[in-house]
């Protein structure tokens, strides 16, 4: 049973207020900034816990890739900031909310037994065993990604390339349609 | 008995079937010729080729030996269920060897007078391969060793008989009577159907052979009364095919078939396979005499309805119809009456005159283009001599002239009916006078007196093709009876000898009756009785019918009734079949349109709204569809996880 | 409470939250982030159960998902920018041709 550190309490309080102001954002780009604020502190909590690796690879390549990806995208399409449907004046957003309580209080009840002192395997132990370190090393990571799960990884591999012609595909410019504004 | 029966096995029976039916279908299917002469000789090349097999089997196995060896042709099983075993087997008994050269050599005869008659026939292949279709049909009848395999061939001669009534089916009248012919058939062969279920339940074998020498002797138990219904239902369908009442009404209206059709069908052999079959089945008729008294009234009572109406008809196929009905009539009295040789007797002399009238008649009727009304007629004596000298030989036949075949066959009812008492041997005397009233007055309107139309005056003698089989004909209707002549005439007894050793051994005779033969005086006079009313009338109606013109017909209540045919068919008609027409009519709209339809018509609009209904959920929005996922997972997450 | 417990619990209200955007905004290109955070919930969940149970199956797991997310992520934008094109709009309002 391993305390978590101050940082990680902060850094956790900082998702979440980054990750609400995504979703209650009125400004796209606000939305896309604050999104790339969540992931890099997803990452930032990844190095706390010891997954060094796979934090330097979110913050790489989700907060670094996607996300300007998709800031890039926003201001091509030149999106006006427009309202906010605010919570609780319209019943649809009771009723998002209350889907999502659900899945929370599910997921959380889910993972419960797992968690915590009646788990097999407590952070205590895996401290005490310095086991943690090695197990998200990059080494580690790397042998079963290309052992256990050779084939989702080649899968991937086709996966990607595919999604490179479709995008050259998909955003050619169409001859019926001008880059000025709306098509034919 | 084994040793009187020698079983010998042959497989020269079923070509006698094979030939006509490969005929049937090398005209039908593979020839089709438009050409009349070549039709026909095809179809009468096989016919006569199964006739000649027939007479070598005559000459090898005898016929009218006191035991014969008892000729089986084992051909397949037909097919064998649980403990029914149908075998397709064929056999040769001395009385199917009789009917077997009747009905091929008739037949030949008939099909080389067709070849002349259908002369003008635009598609005559048709015709030519329904004849032998019927001829095979009818021989599988004649030959079969159990009654699955007569059926078979009862209900192929029925098929054939419509085919060829409707022959010319351009014409709604002659459609319709193939129709009535085949229906009224139908619904006599449902009384052959109960009896086969009743033999595969309570018997449990079909076979004519089993059934005389196990069943009619009582060796096995099976209820007296169980047969008694199944003679019954056999009686039922004989009312059917060989034309009783209440079912004859299909004969007369088969006139509209081509005339040799009707002497080959309705005269010669299909009508005579019911008392073929009672026949062949005698010693089971014999075991039980209550039917036998009411196969005797009903003959009776058809043989005077049908001359009664014979008496005033204008067509001279129709008085032929009607007289056929009756002489059928005859032998069921015969049956009725106990003597299973004078019926078959009559079947074969009546099938050669009778086949002889209606070939004349059809010369006639080739002759005056086609016009059937006698009224029309006269004097064609002298413009068709051979037709006119073979018509009368076949009148004198049928009236009992003496020593003609019909004279021996009649006279042999008449006797047997006299040993069963004296009202049944009165009434078929009259039943015979009138019938002699009758034949005179159609011979003499047609062939005496003055040409009364234009056609009767240009009229001129057939074709060889048709007069030759008359005069063979005409031939055999004067020598046939001399196979069976009373004890006062020659006393010849070879069909009797022929008919009893058909039943494998088993006696003839009627269960509690004991045959009592008259003695030879009562004979004479019965004989003298007979000839002399016959001929009588036969003078009276000649002399009252020289001089007839073409408008006069019969006036009065009776011959109102008799012209008619005594609203036989219109009563049919108002009792029978508006009834089930209505009926039918009533369950149409009702079942079919209401229920049934109406039970689709719910599905289809169920089906349309909740089609309708359902669409709803799709709002063609992806955010919709996401909540439906949403949803979904979060119910199923909380059911896992609070509800399991 | 246990570093593990805090680190489920943290991704469990990203996956959330993202729900909750999806199913909510107008825009498409706000939807497509929510996606985006809901997936980064789903990564945290992992880490921390990889972390617990000292193999590497989790983090293995979570690269994948993130090439995925690359992939799927460049392949949406591109397809907005092409409706974007065409008609104008991106709001998911606009689009139902499949209606009925």
């Amino acid at each position: 049973m391993i305390e978590p550190t101050i940082l990680q309490y902060i850094l956790g309080t900082l998702i979440l207020s980054t990750a609400i102001l995504t979703v209650l954002g009125k400004n796209p780009v606000m939305s896309a900034m604050s999104l790339m604020g969540t992931l890099f502190l997803t990452g930032l909590l990844y190095f706390t816990v010891g997954a060094h690796f796979v934090g330097t690879v979110q913050i790489l390549i989700y907060a670094g890739a996607i996300c300007v990806l998709l800031i890039f995208i926003v201001m091509l399409l030149d999106l006006k900031p427009h309202n906010v449907r605010i919570p609780g004046r319209k019943p649809v957003y009771l009723f998002a909310g209350g889907i999502s309580a659900l899945f929370a209080t599910g997921l959380v009840i889910s993972t419960l037994p797992a968690l915590g002192t009646n788990g097999m395997l407590d952070s205590g132990v895996i401290a005490a065993n310095n086991l943690v370190e090695d197990a998200q090393s990059a080494k580690a990571i790397s042998l079963t990604l290309l052992s256990k799960y050779m084939l989702p990884f080649q899968v991937t591999a086709l996966l990607l390339l595919a999604a490179v012609m479709g995008v050259v595909v998909i955003g050619q410019k169409n001859k019926l349609t001008d880059s000025e504004g709306k098509g034919s | 008995m084994d040793e009187v029966f020698a079983i010998q096995n042959t497989s020269l029976l079923r070509w006698i079937i094979l030939l006509p039916l490969i005929g049937a279908i090398l005209n039908g299917l593979v020839i089709r010729s438009k050409n009349v002469r070549l039709s026909g000789l095809v179809a009468t090349g096989f016919s006569a080729a199964a006739f000649f097999i027939c007479l070598s089997l005559v000459n090898t196995y005898g016929l009218f030996a006191e035991d014969f060896a008892q000729v089986i042709d084992p051909w397949f099983t037909w097919f064998s269920v649980g403990r029914i075993h149908v075998p397709f087997h064929l056999e040769y008994t001395p009385l199917t060897g009789i009917m077997l050269l009747v009905v091929t050599g008739i037949g030949t005869l008939i099909h080389i007078f067709a070849t002349g008659y259908m002369s003008e026939e635009k598609s005559p292949f048709r015709f030519f391969s329904y004849l032998n279709l019927f001829l095979a049909a009818m021989l599988v009848l004649v030959l079969s060793s159990n009654l699955v395999g007569i059926f078979l061939g009862w209900e192929g001669v029925g098929l054939c008989s419509y085919l060829l009534i409707g022959y010319w089916y351009e014409s709604n009248e002659n459609t319709a009577a193939g129709m009535k012919a085949f229906v009224t058939n139908r619904i006599g062969d449902l009384g052959f159907f109960v009896a086969l279920f009743l033999l595969a339940a309570h018997a449990g074998t079909f076979q004519i052979q089993e059934l005389i020498t196990i069943f009619a002797t009582g060796a096995a138990p099976i209820e007296g009364g169980i047969i008694l219904a199944i003679l019954a239902c056999l009686f039922w369908a004989s009312t059917g095919k060989s034309a009783q009442i209440p079912l004859y009404v299909w004969l007369p209206d088969a006139m509209a078939g081509p005339t040799p059709v009707s002497a080959l069908i309705h005269a010669a052999t299909m009508v005579t396979s019911g008392i073929f079959v009672s026949v062949r089945l005698w010693p089971l008729f014999a075991s039980q005499p209550s039917i036998l008294e009411w196969i005797l009234w009903v003959g009776m009572a058809t043989a005077w309805l049908a001359a009664l109406i014979a008496l005033t008809q204008r067509d001279i196929k129709k008085v032929l119809a009607y007289s056929t009905v009756s002489q059928l009539g005859f032998m069921f009295v015969a049956l009725g009456v106990g003597a299973p040789v004078a019926a078959f007797f009559h079947v074969v002399t009546h099938a050669f005159f009778k086949a002889l009238l209606f070939l004349g008649a059809g010369s006639v009727i080739h002759g005056m283009h086609h016009d059937q009304d006698m009224f029309n007629m006269g004097g064609l004596r002298k413009k068709m001599p051979q037709t006119h000298a073979t018509f009368l030989i076949g009148t004198l036949a049928i009236i009992g002239f003496p020593l003609t075949a019909g004279f021996f066959s009649k006279d042999m009812i008449l006797a047997k009916a006299y040993e069963h008492g004296p009202l049944a041997w009165g009434l078929l005397l009259l039943a015979a006078v009138l019938t002699a009233f009758y034949m005179l007055r159609a011979y003499t309107m047609t062939f005496w007196g003055e040409a009364r139309t234009e056609h009767a005056k240009h009229a001129h003698e057939s074709s060889l093709w048709m007069t030759i089989p008359l005069m063979l004909l005409a031939a055999g209707s004067l020598i046939v009876g001399f196979m069976e002549t009373p004890p006062i005439i020659f006393d010849i007894h070879a069909l009797q000898t022929a008919i009893e050793s058909s039943w494998y051994g088993v006696s003839g005779e009627i269960a509690g009756h004991s045959g009592h033969h008259l003695s030879h005086a009562t004979e004479w006079v019965l004989v003298l009785i007979t000839s002399v009313a016959s001929l009588g009338v036969a003078y009276y109606s000649y002399k009252k019918f020289l001089t007839v013109t073409s408008k006069e017909s019969a006036k009065g209540f009776a011959a109102e009734l008799s012209q008619n045919k005594f609203y036989v068919d219109e009563g049919y008609q108002l009792i029978i079949m508006k009834p089930l027409s209505a009926v039918a009519s009533a369950s149409w709209r009702f079942l079919d349109v209401v229920v049934i339809n109406g039970f689709l018509h719910i599905v289809r609009d169920g089906m349309r709204i909740g089609g309708q209904v359902l669409s709803f959920a799709h709002t063609g929005n992806v955010q919709t569809y996401a909540w439906y996922l949403a949803a979904a997972v979060a119910t199923a997450l909380v059911f896992v996880n609070w509800v399991i | 409470m246990d570093q593990l417990q805090l680190l489920t619990g943290i991704g469990i209200a990203i996956f959330s939250l993202g729900v909750l955007g999806f199913l909510t905004r107008r825009s498409g290109i706000i939807a497509l982030m929510c996606l985006e955070l809901m997936l980064n919930g789903v990564n945290l969940c992992l880490v921390s159960f990889s972390r617990q149970h000292a193999s590497a199956d989790g983090s293995a797991l979570v690269m994948l998902i993130i090439l995925v997310a690359a992939a799927e992520a460049a392949l949406a934008l591109a397809l907005f920018v092409a409706l974007f094109r065409q008609n104008g709009s991106v709001e998911l309002d606009d689009y139902r041709m499949l209606k009925g």
